[in-house]
């Protein structure tokens, strides 16, 4: 239907909260590109989770379709729709990312056991991906004993060990410090570069979405501005 | 005292509920809005703390049911009669009329008289009675052929009018000679009815008479306890006496005809002496005063204390009055019957209650994780509340309120539930007892008192609330920072010295307790002392030593004491308590020891479910939740494992009784089925003779025939001055080569060290003149039978002549049976050498071995019709063996049946802890979800989850269950009952209680599998940030 990586057609998606329907987003459109990395932006309440949550098929929306490297999502059976997300798509939420029972190499071999991944394999994988991002020989701690900074590496490296091909993140870097938000910053940059991976970040920090190729501003359910960096 | 101290409880708890209403009003405010607010919670809380007082209530209705009906039982029986009077000859012999003791054993009716004018008003009533045994049969006409017969039945001859006097309310009809009251259950055995014949017999005489009228069973007082009894009057009893001749041993004319020549002479000896002694009868003579104590029939056992007294002293006075010398005994009857249906009552609540102990301690446990759970919900309310500075003593105090008010709905509803239980399981096993000839008379009749209610109130109120405390203290002492940032558990804390305090006073208790066991060798304390020590210890160090390593050691080491110090210590299991506490003790040590060594759970778990792709992503979810949550998962764990352990132990046990039932039956019965028992001796009685020209039991109805001769023998007081009277009668089995070739099943426990082997030993019966073999009673061990003489094989034992006292004999024990009441043995030949005893003097006592394909009943009923002049009684061994067998087996069923409620809380537990358990973790699966696991694989792993938990509670239990059984087994059953038993493990059993109990775990988890399936995970999401 088209060349874009990632679309979403006029996308919309009603709650009703006591009989009463609210609105949290309608009539979005907008395309994404492969390898591209951009921060969906906008006030609190304005609709960003829900419009991450019906792009990933977290989500029904309430209306629109929503197309991923040629497959419309939301048509796909809940099954081959969670099995299209355990190969292809990696999650970091705000916070709680992490399993609290597992350890963190236990955390990040999860998607890899998911997808048929010998555990001998998804253990050297996780060790690998964990040294990349600055966690090496913190594997066997759970997630309690690390910093907050630390476990959201550790949430960074589970949603980029299957090498999925888009990475969603939702206010990833809202529950660390300054230091912490821009190196998490620089380490998505850095695997965007490397790893040519799409990145979509719902974020209120404007120096993270400044640092990325585009930037589409939301407010009261609909895309108000999408500009691109230079 | 229970009563005192729940009062004192009740009134402590009404004091602490006014003062929070009062002073508390918002504790008592918030607590009410937390149950309003989660109500289904709340239902669960109560439905869980319900159980243990339930137990509780159950098995002291169970006591007091077993208690009111046996006594029921009791008065039925006996109706007014409270004690009675015999002479000392007719209490010390087993025979009553032997011909030596006739003049001792019948005094004067006016004896009766003279007591009950001195009596006064303790006494309500005297009745001088004579008391015979007779058989009894049924009869369509004066002469003809019986039709039902009954081979004992008491003949109670009396004054009828003096009957009337206390007896009865009924209006008694005016009797013949020829007619007879019948008791009811004589009459039902019989079908018997007013105006019926029935035909007495005793050693080929009989008489006919035509039933006159049928009184209740509680209007006719029974003697012996079996109720077939027939009334008379006095006049009518003495004619049958003389036409009896002397009951036992005085010879008819008819029957001295079919007497052998060489024994005549033995015979005549006995007749003469009968005789004459006969002769020398006082008029009217009776051998027994029958005394009513003053008060109703339940009262009369009250009184009876002061009435004996009053009896005795008249006795005495009668022998002063007119100079003789009649040596009288006075037994109480209707109190020592009370006092063993209290006794009863007593031993079946403790018993219900100790294997209620494991289902109380699950719903103990049920509650602490539940009320966790609560709390654990709702850190943040807990951190905020501590954040405003709230103490944790305010804390817990308002935790103990909400806990206060679960706890007396719980108990209120648990207490009226367990009792509703029993009625229920009563009124089925009164359904079941009716099936029983052995029992289904007695009738258990439902009913408890008011105080055993408020005790299971009063203790479900104290063992709840102790929970709830627990848990409460454990949770005020939640960081706060943990709590508002809900971290999963507390991080590492600075050491405080204050936190030794409760291990140093722990570890001060476990000396206590140790020096306090050791020295009273007290089994539970020695238990309990030890391992308390131990515990303290490791709670003591855990600051400074690896906890894991620390608690592994001490829970190791508690583990190993607990399972082989009663290997060691037979005392162990002399203790009421001590079966719970090693349960307890083996399943939390083994639980703890897991918990803390993931490591031997994962593996192999992962091993298995690894191999299956599908699962393996979820291998380490299922795993890894339970473990992370040590404390609830080990509540939850133990709460099953400690379940599981108890129906282990007893389906083990009930297989290995059942086994060793058999074989020792097997032995002891060696097939035979039927036992014909004379009531008599009949000297030259041949079966084959007796059988001659019968159509309904022929000869060839029997495979094999054993005839065992059965003598008494008596131990004088000149050989043996301490023992007690009723132990001076023996009945000893005169051994006949016959009997010794077929003696080949009874092994021998202990023997002379000169004989080589038990068949050599039965083979020196035979041919030496001294040799005796006991039975297992006789033995000199721990646990014999009270009273009997002991003796070691080697040791000498001296047996005199029941009828001529003056003739003794030394006998050397040359072994001692492995079975209980079994013998004494020695050679017919020894004992005509020894003591005279003629080969006449044997009552016999055939086995019959019934040809395949008949109906042993049948048979059974033939004999006694054939036979019922000779007064046998038929004994179906085999119909009363697999009746004993069926009702042990239901009982034990029944057992099983009340630990199953453990097991119902157990798996609704594990129910309710998943639930709560997802509800929790609603975000992660979110996450879950969202990382791509599919629906069914979430839904999967909370089912494989809850299979895990249940499973491992499974393993612990069924392993720690056999493993204790088989101590029991080596310490109980291989002493009780030697090589009869084989230890086995009833696999097909345990296999189903296994799979109902994991299919049920697993079953409760659809509702929590049902939420998880439910969950979206973008709301879960959302809601989490």
């Amino acid at each position: 239907m088209s060349a874009a990586f990632i679309k979403a057609a006029s996308l919309g998606k009603t709650y009703t909260i006591n009989t009463q329907s609210v609105e949290a987003i309608h009539d979005i459109s907008f395309s994404v590109d492969k390898g591209e990395i951009l921060t969906i932006m906008g006030p609190s309440g304005c609709g960003k989770t829900t419009l991450l949550n019906c792009l990933t098929g977290l989500d029904e929306p309430s209306s629109g379709e929503v197309w991923i490297d040629g497959k419309n999502i939301h048509t796909m059976p809940d099954n081959a729709r969670s099995d299209y997300r355990a190969r292809h798509m990696g999650f970091v939420f705000q916070y709680d990312n992490l399993l609290p029972v597992l350890t963190a190499e236990e955390n990040v071999e999860l998607p890899l056991v998911l997808t048929g991944v010998s555990l001998k394999d998804a253990r050297q994988a996780a060790q690998e991906i964990l040294a990349r991002v600055g966690l090496e020989g913190r594997g066997h701690h759970k997630p309690a004993e690390l910093s907050g900074g630390q476990r959201q590496r550790v949430a960074i490296a589970r949603a980029l060990v299957n090498k999925p091909l888009i990475i969603w993140a939702d206010e990833p870097t809202g529950d660390l410090d300054d230091k912490t938000s821009v190196e998490i910053v620089e380490l998505f940059l850095e695997l965007n570069r490397t790893l040519q991976q799409t990145f979509i970040i719902v974020s209120h920090d404007p120096d993270l979405a400044a640092r990325t190729q585009r930037i589409i501003r939301m407010k009261a359910g609909t895309i108000v501005e999408d500009t691109r960096n230079s | 005292m229970f009563l005192t101290l729940t009062i004192i409880l009740l009134v402590g708890l009404a004091g602490y509920l006014l003062f929070v209403a009062t002073r508390q009003r918002l504790f008592l405010s918030i607590a009410l809005r937390n149950i309003r607010r989660r109500k289904a919670t709340s239902l669960l809380v109560v439905l869980g703390a319900m159980v243990g007082t339930a137990m509780i209530s159950s098995s002291l209705a169970v006591g007091d049911t077993l208690d009111y009906s046996i006594k029921q039982e009791v008065y039925k029986r006996l109706g007014a009669l409270d004690s009675f009077v015999v002479t000392e000859a007719a209490s010390e012999n087993a025979s009553l009329y032997a011909a030596e003791t006739l003049e001792q054993v019948f005094f004067s009716a006016e004896v009766g008289e003279y007591v009950r004018e001195q009596t006064g008003e303790t006494v309500d009533g005297v009745l001088a009675a004579l008391i015979a045994y007779v058989s009894a049969a049924k009869i369509e006409e004066p002469g003809g052929e019986p039709v039902l017969a009954q081979p004992v039945v008491t003949l109670l001859g009396a004054d009828l009018e003096a009957y009337q006097e206390f007896f009865t309310t009924q209006p008694l009809p005016d009797m013949t000679t020829e007619d007879i009251i019948i008791s009811e259950k004589l009459a039902d055995r019989l079908e018997a009815g007013p105006g019926d014949w029935l035909r007495f017999s005793l050693w080929g005489q009989t008489k006919e008479f035509q039933v006159k009228m049928v009184l209740p069973d509680d209007q006719v007082p029974g003697i012996n306890f079996e109720g077939y009894t027939a009334l008379l009057s006095l006049d009518s009893v003495h004619g049958l006496l003389t036409l009896f001749g002397k009951l036992d041993t005085l010879i008819p004319p008819a029957f001295l005809a079919t007497v052998p020549d060489e024994a005549k002479e033995y015979f005549f000896t006995e007749l003469e002496k009968t005789r004459s002694l006969l002769q020398q009868l006082p008029p009217h003579p009776v051998n027994m005063l029958m005394i009513s104590s003053a008060g109703s029939v339940a009262g009369g056992a009250e009184t009876s204390e002061a009435s004996i007294a009053a009896v005795k002293t008249a006795l005495d006075r009668y022998n002063t009055e007119n100079q003789v010398e009649l040596r009288f005994r006075v037994r109480e009857l209707k109190k020592d019957a009370v006092a063993i249906a209290e006794q009863a009552g007593a031993g079946f609540t403790a018993l219900f209650i100790i294997l209620g102990g494991f289902t109380i301690a699950a719903g103990i446990l049920l509650i602490v994780n539940i009320f966790i759970m609560l709390a654990e919900e709702r850190k943040r309310e807990i951190g905020i509340l501590r954040a405003m500075g709230m103490k944790r003593r305010t804390l817990t105090s308002l935790f103990a309120v909400e806990g206060l008010l679960y706890t007396l709905v719980a108990s209120s509803l648990g207490a009226l539930g367990g009792i509703a239980a029993t009625w229920l399981v009563i009124a089925g096993v009164q359904q079941v007892l009716r099936t029983f000839s052995l029992v289904s008379s007695f009738e258990i009749q439902f009913t408890f008192e008011l105080t055993s209610l408020l005790i299971a109130f009063g203790a479900g109120v104290a063992i709840t609330f102790a929970a709830i405390i627990f848990a409460s203290v454990k949770l005020s002492r939640m960081q706060i920072v943990h709590a508002l940032r809900e971290l999963l558990r507390s991080q590492t804390t600075r050491f405080s010295p204050r936190a030794l305090i409760l291990p140093v006073l722990g570890f001060l208790l476990g000396l206590l307790l140790c020096g306090i066991g050791f020295t009273r060798s007290w089994p539970e304390l020695e238990l309990l002392g030890p391992s308390l020590l131990v515990v303290c210890i490791a709670f003591g160090l855990r600051h400074w030593v690896n906890e894991r390593l620390l608690f592994s050691l001490a829970s190791a080491a508690v583990l190993a004491y607990t399972i082989l110090a009663p290997v060691y210590l037979d005392r162990y299991f002399q203790g009421e308590f001590i079966f719970i506490l090693t349960g307890l003790f083996l399943v939390v040590a083994t639980v703890i020891l897991l918990v803390f060594n993931e490591v031997l759970l994962i593996a192999p778990l992962s091993f298995l479910l690894g191999r299956i792709r599908s699962l393996r992503p979820l291998v380490r979810l299922v795993i890894s939740y339970p473990l992370s949550y040590r404390f609830r998962s080990a509540m939850t764990i133990i709460m099953f494992a400690v379940v599981i352990f108890a129906v282990t132990i007893i389906s083990v046990l009930k297989g290995v009784q059942q086994e060793a039932m058999r074989t020792q039956i097997a032995r002891q019965t060696d097939g035979y089925e039927l036992r014909l028992r004379f009531s008599q001796a009949i000297p030259g009685f041949d079966l084959a003779t007796a059988l001659a020209g019968r159509e309904d039991v022929r000869m060839d109805d029997f495979d094999r025939i054993r005839v065992r001769q059965q003598v008494d023998v008596y131990l004088t007081e000149e050989f043996y001055p301490e023992l007690e009277p009723m132990y001076r009668t023996l009945t000893i089995v005169g051994t006949t080569p016959d009997f010794i070739e077929q003696q080949t099943a009874l092994a021998l426990r202990e023997r002379l060290d000169s004989f080589a082997t038990d068949e050599a030993v039965w083979q020196a019966l035979e041919h030496d003149a001294n040799g005796i073999i006991l039975g297992r009673q006789f033995s000199d061990e721990e646990g014999r039978s009270e009273g009997y003489l002991q003796f070691d094989p080697g040791e000498e034992i001296t047996l005199c002549n029941a009828s001529d006292k003056q003739q003794c004999a030394v006998y050397t024990v040359y072994g001692i049976t492995s079975g209980w009441g079994q013998g004494p043995f020695v050679s017919q030949r020894a004992l005509l050498a020894g003591i005279g005893i003629s080969p006449y003097a044997y009552k016999p006592i055939y086995e019959l071995d019934i040809a395949d394909g008949l109906d042993i009943a049948s048979v059974a009923r033939a004999l006694e019709k054939v036979l019922i002049n000779e007064g046998v009684q038929v004994i179906n061994t085999m119909t009363m063996i697999e009746e004993g067998m069926r009702l042990f087996s239901i009982f034990l069923t029944l057992v099983q049946a009340y630990l199953g409620a453990g097991l119902l809380v157990g798996i609704s537990g594990l129910g309710v802890i998943m639930i709560r358990s997802v509800h929790e973790r609603r975000y992660h699966i979110g996450l879950l979800r969202a990382m791509g696991f599919r629906q069914g694989q979430v839904v999967l792993s909370v089912f494989l989850e809850t299979g895990f938990v249940a499973l491992l509670g499974i393993m612990v239990g069924v392993g720690l269950g056999i493993a204790t059984a088989y101590i029991i087994y080596t310490h109980q059953f291989t002493a009780e009952v030697d090589a009869a038993a084989s230890f086995f493990i009833p696999w097909v059993e345990l296999g189903i209680i296994i799979s109902i109990s994991l299919v049920a775990s697993m079953l409760t988890s659809i509702w929590p599998a049902r939420q998880t399936a439910r969950i979206v995970p973008s709301e879960t999401l959302r809601r989490a940030s």
